[in-house]
């Protein structure tokens, strides 16, 4: 998508401040990450023994990984004995040829699309648009986000920051006539109208939310039914996967559908698992003639044998996103490529350029809220601070940033230093704090005193307490004591618990 | 792009993750999950069909689907008049499936036209088929624990036969009911190591629904906004048309 | 029982009667204190900016400071997390290594060496006001410190602990953070200001100085009523002190 192209050269830190502005974004944001959190939360609340349940998956993702090409094989190997086949992109531009080349054999003119967020990676829409051949979203929200010309903010709601309003107003454009702004009209339409796509679509392309490894399976998982239309109806399916979306056994995707449709919506299923292996068979009355397996590194394999590999067991629910309360106040779009939220800040920079993107990992209050709910125990908050490191090793921070730290060192290396640092604050200190304000700060404390009072260094450090108190008494009771406790003094042993 | 050339490609694209994972850990295969493959071992509490029926019952109607028992063929072509009569359609699409003519299905094919509405398969034509307000399908399995619906591809059925009429209605045998998914998967992979599977093997759960416009959930935006589960009940069984945990 | 006190380097050079506090609640539950002077800082903001070798230089001095204690105790979730749980990850490798292990194992944080080692519950304190406790993340999620606070908050006489909507969500310090991203920062502290204003509570509460410092400016800066204190202040009350602090008298009624 050309917005996707654009990748303005912004930073996060503008992007952020700039999304923050937008009042009524960031309400859309939190009223669905609300509803899905909390869904969630009710979900994994019915599970018994859902700690244990992460664990295993999370052994799963590890196994599959550290055993990646012989599971892809083996993936390769059965969707071929399926008559299905198989093509390995290693870049983005190789998996948009191969599409492009499959759809050119076919005359497509028209292909209907499931939501695949690696087809966003791609960019994959706009080459098809100028080989022209049109493709339609059909999953609500991404016809939403197309109509729109904008771009998905969010792994499973894309168009989250869209009002039923601006909803109206692109559909009542597409019909001609003002439609009225209640969900049950729009929705009425935006069947009507992709019913007609999915009817005359020569081509159907989907992401994969997992594949089969033993027997060459993809599983869709969907709530609207778009996946099924995509896959049951055109002549020629594509689907594209990121080449780490895959499980060894029928078993194992048994324990992922248990935990990816909880950790998305607070579902116990979604409406839609769709397990697909091969083309139609003889003797069918639908379904593709032919299918084609895209199978697209497109940078991840970068990430095999770094302590990011991990990064890789990401199974894409967004129950990071609907916690994080950096993503809750911005959006996806503040990101500034396919992925938001924690996950986002921590493959965008793998994926792409640790120099261009690791500012991302900025983004972040590291309060490890996203850790705590992946439903594979992805230690994203660690990867966000491995990055910071790892940033600093290809691009040094600002200059003021490195001169901070020199004296923060230097200052903290030895409790002389920290001494003569509280002494000088004291005195630097004493013209700029006014009745416990400060008038005035220097960079970056002038950051915090923008939002927020800032206290004073206090003129007896806690180490000049302690020091006057052993000078004043050789016991540990008299110093220090607040006169208004005195008498209640007594030690007491307490309740035990 | 040749033969060669993609076997070249994809061992190229292989070596390249090998090499890479050559510095990393391998790590081992957590095994079965104990709980769920005591039950798919028969192990565990075995339920009786009653609570798996009721179970089945409950969770599909928190999905938001619907679920009647029928005893005999005279009580689905009431139950598809009814259906029928409320969605407001005459014309009904059904899979030209194997069962319909199986000894135990050629009654049930029979209280189909008996209901007096049109009935036409997918042979009709794509046309027809959207045009239909009932899609009736027999499902090959059920699972209790969600509330699930699983459809296989097969010799005379269509995927869009449960997917593009508004309303779907499933024929369900009580004895096709499996308590939980991973029984399915266990009965998917028996005994066929290598086993391909059907070309599609569809868990359908409820009618279709989107939250896309502001959270705001709504039914029915491509696929089914109606999905009913009549459960016939074993020949020769007895008694009225039954409500279970209503 | 003898223990040596972490104070932290906010607490020691902005808020010395937090430590305080802490001193006098252990030595009233007879426990010898002691305060190493070699002591600075846990090395937590520059490991978490990216800055690991200036990190390791100040840590260094932590295990330095520390070699000797046999129990750490300090008032901050957040410096104990460093402690426990990345001490040992950035001087892997390295000579110290082990040093670094041995005492990530001998830490504890405040509220859970209260509760966990010296099996207290009740430390006999004070406190007529209606409290609100604001979990801070790195003890909540990365030290899982979860009842031990609300236990020691619901013996302590008088006090009216209310629950704080949306407890789970950062309240946005996030050390550096809190000036790179200052604006959204601040946004994410004024919305638990909004929760914490929606309970009615006097006090808002912690185990945490560097978020309490953080939620402090932006009530301030709002004009809040709400009054922040560290949990080491309240467990340090044992008369009459919500009057000792100026909190309404009228609470004493309030709480039941």
């Amino acid at each position: 998508m050309s917005a996707t192209a654009a990748a303005d050269r912004t930073n996060v830190y503008q992007r952020a401040a700039q999304a923050l502005r937008n009042t009524r974004l960031g309400e859309a944001v939190r009223r669905t990450t609300d509803k899905f959190r909390f869904a969630r939360h009710r979900a994994v609340a019915g599970l018994d023994d859902f700690e244990a349940l992460r664990e295993h998956a999370r052994s799963i993702r590890a196994h599959t990984i550290s055993h990646l090409d012989y599971y892809l094989a083996q993936l390769a190997g059965h969707v071929e004995a399926a008559g299905g086949h198989v093509f390995f992109a290693q870049t983005a531009e190789d998996a948009v040829e191969y599409v492009l080349e499959v759809a050119r054999r076919h005359n497509v003119r028209t292909v209907v699309k499931s939501k695949s967020m690696i087809s966003e990676e791609v960019e994959l829409n706009p080459r098809l648009a100028a080989s022209g051949i049109e493709a339609i979203e059909t999953d609500l929200g991404e016809y939403i986000v197309q109509l729109g010309n904008d771009r998905p903010s969010h792994l499973i709601a894309p168009s989250l920051h869209k009002s039923r309003e601006e909803v109206a107003e692109l559909f009542s454009q597409l019909a001609g006539e003002k439609l009225s702004a209640d969900t049950p009209t729009l929705t009425r339409f935006a069947r009507a109208k992709l019913r007609e796509a999915f009817l005359e679509a020569d081509m159907g392309i989907t992401g994969c939310n997992f594949a089969v490894a033993e027997t060459g399976t993809i599983c869709l998982v969907t709530n609207e039914g778009n996946g099924r239309m995509v896959t049951s109806l055109p002549r020629v399916q594509v689907t594209l996967m990121g080449m780490e979306r895959l499980v060894p056994t029928l078993e194992d995707l048994d324990i992922m559908l248990q935990l990816l449709p909880r950790s998305a919506t607070g579902q116990k299923l979604s409406v839609y698992t769709s397990l697909i292996t091969g083309p139609r068979r003889a003797g069918e009355a639908d379904g593709p003639e032919e299918l084609h397996l895209v199978i697209v590194d497109n940078g991840r394999s970068k990430l095999l044998g770094t302590p990011y590999q991990e990064a890789l067991h990401c199974i894409r629910c967004s129950a990071c996103q609907n916690v994080c309360p950096v993503y809750r106040h911005i959006g996806g779009h503040a990101y500034g490529w396919v992925y938001g939220g924690p996950i986002g800040a921590v493959i965008t920079p793998l994926l792409r350029d640790v120099a261009d993107w690791g500012e991302l990992a900025q983004a972040s209050s590291l309060c490890g809220a996203c850790a705590e709910v992946c439903p594979v125990k992805i230690p994203l908050h660690d990867m966000l601070i491995g990055l910071r490191k790892d940033t600093q090793a290809v691009r040094a921070a600002s200059w003021e940033e490195r001169l901070l730290f020199r004296l923060w060192t230097k200052v903290m290396a030895s409790p002389k230093g920290f001494r003569r640092a509280l002494a000088a604050a004291r005195m630097l200190q004493a013209p700029l704090v006014r009745a416990g304000r400060w008038r005035w700060a220097p960079p970056p404390l002038s950051q915090w005193i923008a939002e927020r009072e800032l206290p004073a260094v206090a003129s007896r450090s806690f180490r000049d307490w302690w020091r006057e108190r052993a000078a004043s008494s050789t016991g540990t009771k008299a110093a220090g004591v607040r006169p208004a406790a005195k008498a209640h003094t007594t030690p007491r042993g307490g309740s035990r618990p | 792009m040749s033969k060669n050339m993609a076997a070249k490609r994809r061992e190229e694209f292989l070596a390249r993750i090998r090499g890479r994972l050559a510095a990393g850990d391998q790590a081992p295969h957590p095994g079965r999950w104990p709980g769920r493959a005591a039950i798919a071992a028969g192990g565990g509490d075995p339920m009786t069909r009653r609570a798996v029926l009721e179970i089945f019952a409950t969770e599909l109607r928190a999905a938001g689907g619907h679920l009647r028992h029928v005893d005999g063929p005279a009580g689905l072509a009431q139950a598809l008049r009814e259906i029928a009569k409320a969605a407001g359609t005459f014309l009904i699409l059904r899979d030209d499936d194997p069962r319909w003519r199986e000894p135990a299905g050629t009654p049930w094919l029979a209280a189909l036209e008996e209901t007096g509405l049109d009935v036409v398969t997918p042979a009709a034509g794509r046309v027809a088929a959207a045009q239909a307000g009932i899609g009736v399908t027999w499902a090959d399995w059920a699972i209790a624990e969600t509330g699930t619906l699983v459809q296989l591809a097969g010799r005379g059925r269509a995927r869009s036969t449960s997917l593009l009429p508004p309303v779907h209605v499933a024929l369900v045998r009580p004895e096709r009911v499996l308590a939980r998914r991973s029984e399915l998967m266990a009965v998917l992979r028996e005994g066929k190591p290598a086993a391909r599977l059907p070309s599609q093997v569809v868990l359908i759960t409820g009618p279709s629904r989107t939250g896309d416009i502001e959270n705001d959930l709504t039914i029915g935006v491509h696929g089914p906004g109606e999905v009913h589960v009549l459960i016939l009940a074993p020949e020769g069984a007895s008694g009225g048309s039954r409500q279970f945990g209503a | 029982m003898r223990v040596a006190l972490l104070v932290t380097c906010l607490v020691d050079a902005f808020y010395p009667g937090v430590g305080q506090s802490t001193v006098r609640v252990l030595e009233r539950l007879g426990v010898s204190v002691d305060f190493p002077e070699r002591q600075t800082c846990c090395g937590q903001p520059a490991f978490n900016s990216g800055f690991h070798d200036e990190a390791r230089i100040v840590a260094a001095g932590l295990l330095d400071a520390f070699a000797e204690s046999e129990c750490v105790v300090s008032p901050s979730g957040s410096c104990v997390a460093m402690v426990r749980h990345y001490l040992p990850k950035l001087f892997a490798g390295t000579p110290r290594e082990t040093d670094a292990r041995a005492l990530a194992d001998r830490t504890y944080e405040l509220c859970e060496f209260l509760v966990r080692r010296l099996g207290v519950v009740d430390v006999g304190a004070r406190f007529p006001a209606r409290v609100v406790y604001h979990a801070s993340c790195h003890g909540w999620r990365g030290l899982g410190l979860r009842e031990e606070p609300l236990l020691l908050l619901r013996h302590v006489q008088g006090l009216e602990l209310v629950d704080l909507p949306y407890m789970e969500d950062c309240c946005g310090f996030g050390g550096t953070f809190a000036v790179k991203f200052a604006p959204l920062s601040a946004a994410m502290g004024r919305a638990k200001e909004a929760h914490a204003a929606a309970t009615g509570a006097q006090v808002l509460t912690g185990t945490d100085m560097s978020c309490l410092m953080h939620l402090d400016g932006t009530m301030r800066r709002q004009g809040s009523p709400m009054r922040v204190m560290h949990i080491a202040e309240i467990l340090d009350q044992t008369v009459d002190g919500a009057e000792a602090l100026g909190v309404a008298a009228a609470s004493e009624e309030v709480a039941v």
